[in-house]
């Protein structure tokens, strides 16, 4: 520092720090001599001294301080934790991460996470925003999980057993956990739930098989306005006829339809507005509960009830003891919860109040509120010999000769969530079923009886003769109590099969009466199962008393449980229908009996096989499918233009009209076309023909090879059909595969199927967006160049923020860019195939069980007149979009309704 | 890791003789091409290459007639031992003189301050008093330059 006695500097310096720029012009000399004035030179020599001192005192530096440490000083992690950091430097650390925003979040200690109760906050936490199946952990260890329908869902395993997912549904068994299917209760006269019914479907809700409660259903809900769009397909099942008046009626809805047909059910049983929440209460042990099966009624009587239900389930579930089991008394009676009194609730036990695991998993399920909407029926629906207003709601289950009642309301209740439903197929799944549902001992629980169970027995064991489920009468029913599958679980995984001698070859025609009758229908039971059943944790310490050590808890005697069998005959198999709570207790004992476990990959695989449509991918004309069209359309435009353009198709070279989804509307006003209103047909999918009437025409003018049918209703000819296509020979139609009409000259004997022939090919056609591309793209590589050195010039001369603005001009422009020329890469919407295109594959692949190609798809019903007008009968061509071949494949119409 | 080291050259370029106070024209470019020709003059091809490596002209001032030169280790003592034989910038006669050689351009800053200081110090000692006058005026009238602009010395 200078220091002299009369020379200013350094405090002029050190004050001009302080002074604020003067407004207006300074005092400046004009500088232009040919010589540089004393003035000049020293105004510019002190100038430069105090930006040199601002340089020096303000260094411009891009590190943080812990980086400007010397080697020796610096620490691992010392951004992640200041305390590492010298303490003088750590001031200037702090304000350096305040400018930077760094966002340290403080997470708790890994020993805090892990600790069983915050693990199991995190659980219940985690299912907030998707529902979550009781089996998901299981699942999530072992399959892919992906988001779906507001459910984490498995869609295929990790262990690559694409192949042995077929095998076992092919000979032996498949296990999938379907309780996503959401299930919706209604209740009330049969004659006003069948009367909402009939407004929602084409009929069959009533047909007498169905009403007998005895066999489930299928049916295709459809909006009751005009024109009668369909909703979703639902499978039904009536509760036991026993002859009370009110009757309850159960559909599982696929989710993606759910909301439509929930709400399409609340406007036709008439009730209105929210839903009331009641309180499910728990039934006393003593009580009867609902013995009879299907009496809604009972539970109704428990609604009424002081709305402690709740309350009282838990308290009884927090009285839990770990079971004694003298060693003297290998066979001792475990207590079960329920029987024992709150009151002897110990001290000790105070620890597994608060644990009880499968309690606390089950909170989220919300198990004791039911979401309910309530309708009361105006007009009369009673029979005439009935006084009026002797019964009402509450004295309806103990009146069982009343068949109807004109003050009986209808019921809609939500079961959503609640039951577990588990889709067994194969022709395996009988023996895996024998060996892990076992009808319960004697004695009898409270809901059951002795002479019940003892049918069950025999019923059981008659059924598990027929080798596969198939033999049984379709779709039967059967409620069986068994007992808890944890009581004979085996030491290790088994492959469960028939034995020889179990066989018949009898096919059993129909199940006896009464086999369809289940506690399960009652909603108080299964409350008191679900609250009753033992966790895991009593049940392994019981086992720990057990006189030899390692056995079985075969000796243990435990609440049994009620299940409902559900057969399925289009892939035969089983649904397992069980009470909430008890889903991995039976998917571990279905696992330990060598069921292959399989997730939404293996439903579509199944579809494939089978034939079937699937929802909501194939019902196009559903809210629920158009919905999913728009999702999957955005997803396959992703994923195209994903890859370089050298890696992906040119559409417009295939000749591919639409190769993102398959445009009905379009296909449809190209083959009929109508004058005037196109922009508004085009909007509007077409609906798809159900009429079995039409399909029979179809179908057998189809199979027979004669030219088109004559009589079919005016107008069909934009509707849709429903179509499965084989190839004949080499090719696999995948999703979105063209279905062309042949020309006449064209003859399926030559081609592929000769082998010598080249096969028939789409011509490549001319792509008039490519010269307009390839000058954009070069126009805009040289852009970015440009760009590029405008950006750096400005950050050289620290301009940040025109450089900013540059930068942020650059993304809209690339943004553009990239719009125009996805824009160019698209097939132009007047692109259409050499062949005359009818309509297009929705799903196919290599069919595993006919060692052929095969899919499932739509034709519009004018072009499949066309193709009878040929006259060469089903045989149709079929074109990937990926590639210019075009190979044969044969047609038949899908004429079951859903 | 491997470190690169610089060498940064603080130079005074001022007129010979007589025309000590004559206007110069300077900029970066100019310096650069001039210190590149005489090197290419003194060490040839093999000089300019190495030299022009990583040289840069980070700072230069018309009227102060101070620049600052950045250079590899390697090729520093080339490039000092060139740059007395320059002669003219763009057409006009120079004599450089090597003030300093620092190895972080902070050290050149502090020593460009100093430098400065004890030249304003030299000028006030030796001005009489209606010069001292105009002097103090001229500082006092600085504006004080807001930290961006002051930013036009390269960063450290």
């Amino acid at each position: 520092m200078i220091e002299h006695p009369f020379f200013p500097w350094p405090l002029v310096l050190h004050d001009l720090r302080g002074i604020k720029m003067a407004e207006g012009p300074a005092p400046e000399p004009v500088l232009t001599g040919k010589n540089i004035s004393f003035l000049e030179l020293t105004s510019e020599r002190a100038t430069e001294i105090q930006r040199l001192t601002d340089a020096i005192d303000n260094p411009n530096r891009t590190k943080m301080v812990y980086q400007r440490l010397p080697r020796h000083m610096q620490r691992r992690a010392m951004s992640h934790d200041p305390k590492r950091l010298p303490v003088r430097a750590r001031q200037a650390f702090t304000e350096q991460r305040d400018l930077t925003q760094m966002k340290v979040s403080k997470r708790p200690s890994r020993r805090h996470r892990r600790r069983p109760s915050n693990l199991l906050l995190e659980y219940n936490r985690r299912q907030r925003e998707h529902l979550w199946l009781e089996t998901h952990i299981w699942h999530a260890r072992r399959f892919h999980m992906v988001h779906r329908w507001g459910f984490k869902l498995p869609e295929s395993a990790t262990d690559k057993g694409f192949r042995a997912a077929y095998r076992a549904t092919a000979h032996h068994c498949l296990v999938q956990d379907v309780s996503y299917l959401c299930q919706l209760e209604l209740s009330g006269p049969q004659s006003a739930l069948l009367s909402a019914l009939t407004s929602l479907s084409a009929g069959g809700a009533g047909s007498a098989r169905l009403l007998s409660g005895r066999h489930q259903g299928r049916l295709l809900l459809r909006s009751s306005d005009p024109p009668h769009r369909p909703l979703a397909p639902v499978s039904i099942l009536w509760g036991p006829a026993d002859g009370a008046p009110r009757r309850a009626l159960w559909l599982w809805v696929h989710p993606a339809g759910y909301d439509a047909v929930r709400d399409a059910l609340v406007a036709a049983i008439g009730a209105s507005g929210e839903p009331e929440e009641v309180e499910v209460e728990q039934m006393g042990p003593g009580e009867d509960g609902g013995h009879e099966g299907g009496d809604a009624a009972a539970a109704e009587e428990g609604d009424k009830g002081d709305g402690a239900g709740d309350k009282g389930g838990k308290d009884e579930v927090e009285g839990e003891e770990p079971m004694e089991c003298d060693d003297a008394t290998p066979a001792g009676d475990v207590k079960t919860p329920a029987a024992k009194p709150t009151s002897s609730a110990a001290a000790a036990d105070t620890a597994y109040k608060k644990k009880n695991v499968d309690q606390i998993k089950l909170a989220p399920r919300r198990l004791h509120i039911l979401r309910r909407w309530t309708a009361k029926p105006k007009t009369t629906t009673g029979r005439a010999d009935i006084p009026a207003g002797t019964t009402d709601t509450d004295t309806a289950a103990d009146n069982k000769d009343t068949t109807t009642t004109t003050s009986t309301p209808v019921h809609l209740t939500e079961l959503k969530g609640r039951m577990v439903r588990f889709r067994l197929s194969g022709p395996g799944s009988q023996a895996v079923l024998q060996s892990c549902l076992r009808v319960a001992a004697d004695p009898p629980p409270a809901w059951d009886t002795a002479e019940r169970l003892e049918a069950q027995r025999r019923l059981w064991k008659a059924v598990g003769e027929a080798t596969s489920p198939g033999e049984l009468p379709p779709g039967c029913v059967m409620g069986l109590t068994v007992d808890d599958p944890r009581r004979h679980l085996p030491q290790q995984r088994t492959k469960a099969i028939q034995r020889p001698e179990e066989l018949s070859d009898e096919p059993v025609a129909e199940l006896p009466a009464g086999s369809e009758l289940s506690p399960l229908w009652d909603e108080s039971v299964r409350h008191q199962v679900t609250t009753t059943k033992l966790s895991d944790n009593l049940l392994n310490r019981a086992r720990g008393h057990l006189l030899v050590p390692g056995a079985t808890a075969e000796s243990l005697r435990l609440p049994p449980v009620p299940v409902i069998l559900l057969q399925n005959h289009r892939c035969p198999g089983w649904d397992l229908l069980l009470p909430p709570g008890w889903g991995m207790a039976f998917w571990v004992a279905l696992q330990y009996s060598g069921a292959r476990a399989g997730g939404l990959r293996e439903t579509e695989r199944m579809a494939l096989e089978t034939g079937e449509l699937r929802f909501p991918a194939e019902y196009p004309d559903s809210a629920a499918g158009r919905e999913w069209e728009r999702e999957d359309r955005q997803r396959r435009r992703e994923e195209y233009f994903k890859r370089p353009p050298a890696k992906r198709p040119n559409f417009v070279k295939l000749g591919v009209p639409d190769p993102f989804s398959c445009w009905w509307s379009r296909l449809v006003t190209r083959l009929c076309p109508v004058e005037g209103g196109t922009a508004a047909a085009d909007s509007d999918t077409p609906m798809v023909c159900r009429d079995p009437a039409t399909l029979r025409l179809l179908s057998a003018a189809l199979t027979a090879g004669s030219g088109r049918p004559a009589a079919l209703p005016a107008g069909s000819g934009r509707l849709l059909v429903a179509v499965r296509a084989r190839a004949t020979g080499r090719g696999v139609p995948r999703s979105g595969a063209l279905l062309c009409l042949p020309s006449p000259e064209d003859n399926p004997s030559a081609g592929a199927a000769a082998g010598a022939v080249r096969p028939l090919t789409e011509p490549p056609a001319e792509d008039p967006a490519e010269e307009r591309r390839d000058k954009l793209r070069t126009a805009w590589l040289k852009k970015q160049v440009t760009e590029k050195r405008k950006r750096h010039r400005c950050r050289r001369r620290q301009q940040a923020d025109q450089a900013r603005q540059a930068a942020a001009r650059l993304a809209e422009q690339r943004q553009g860019q990239r719009t125009e020329m996805e824009r160019l890469s698209l097939p132009p919407a007047d692109l259409q195939p050499h062949k005359q295109l009818i309509g297009h594959v929705t799903s196919g692949d290599f069919c595993l069980s006919e060692a052929v190609g095969r899919g499932t798809g739509f034709v519009v019903l004018e072009g499949l007149l066309r193709l009878l007008d040929i006259g060469g009968g089903p045989r149709l061509l079929f074109r990937n979009i990926d590639t210019d071949t075009y190979r044969w494949c044969t047609l038949t119409l899908i004429t079951e309704p859903c | 890791m491997v470190r690169l080291k610089h060498r940064y050259f603080v130079l005074e370029l001022a007129p010979p003789g007589e025309k000590a106070h004559a206007r110069l024209v300077v900029n970066e470019d100019a310096i650069y091409r001039a210190v590149l020709e005489v090197v290419d003059q003194i060490h040839g091809d093999y000089g300019v290459a190495t030299v022009r490596s990583r040289l840069i002209v980070k700072y230069c001032n018309a009227v102060t007639r101070v620049a600052l030169l950045r250079v590899s280790h390697a090729a520093h003592r080339l490039l000092a031992s060139a740059l007395p034989f320059m002669t003219s910038l763009e057409g006009q006669p120079i004599t450089p003189r090597t003030l300093y050689m620092g190895a972080t351009i902070m050290h050149c800053f502090r020593f460009l301050k100093r430098h400065q200081e004890s030249h304003l110090e030299e000028m006030w000692a030796s001005a009489d008093p209606h010069r001292r006058h105009q002097m103090r005026e001229a500082i006092m009238a600085l504006k004080l330059p807001n930290i961006a602009e002051t930013r036009g010395l390269p960063g450290v």
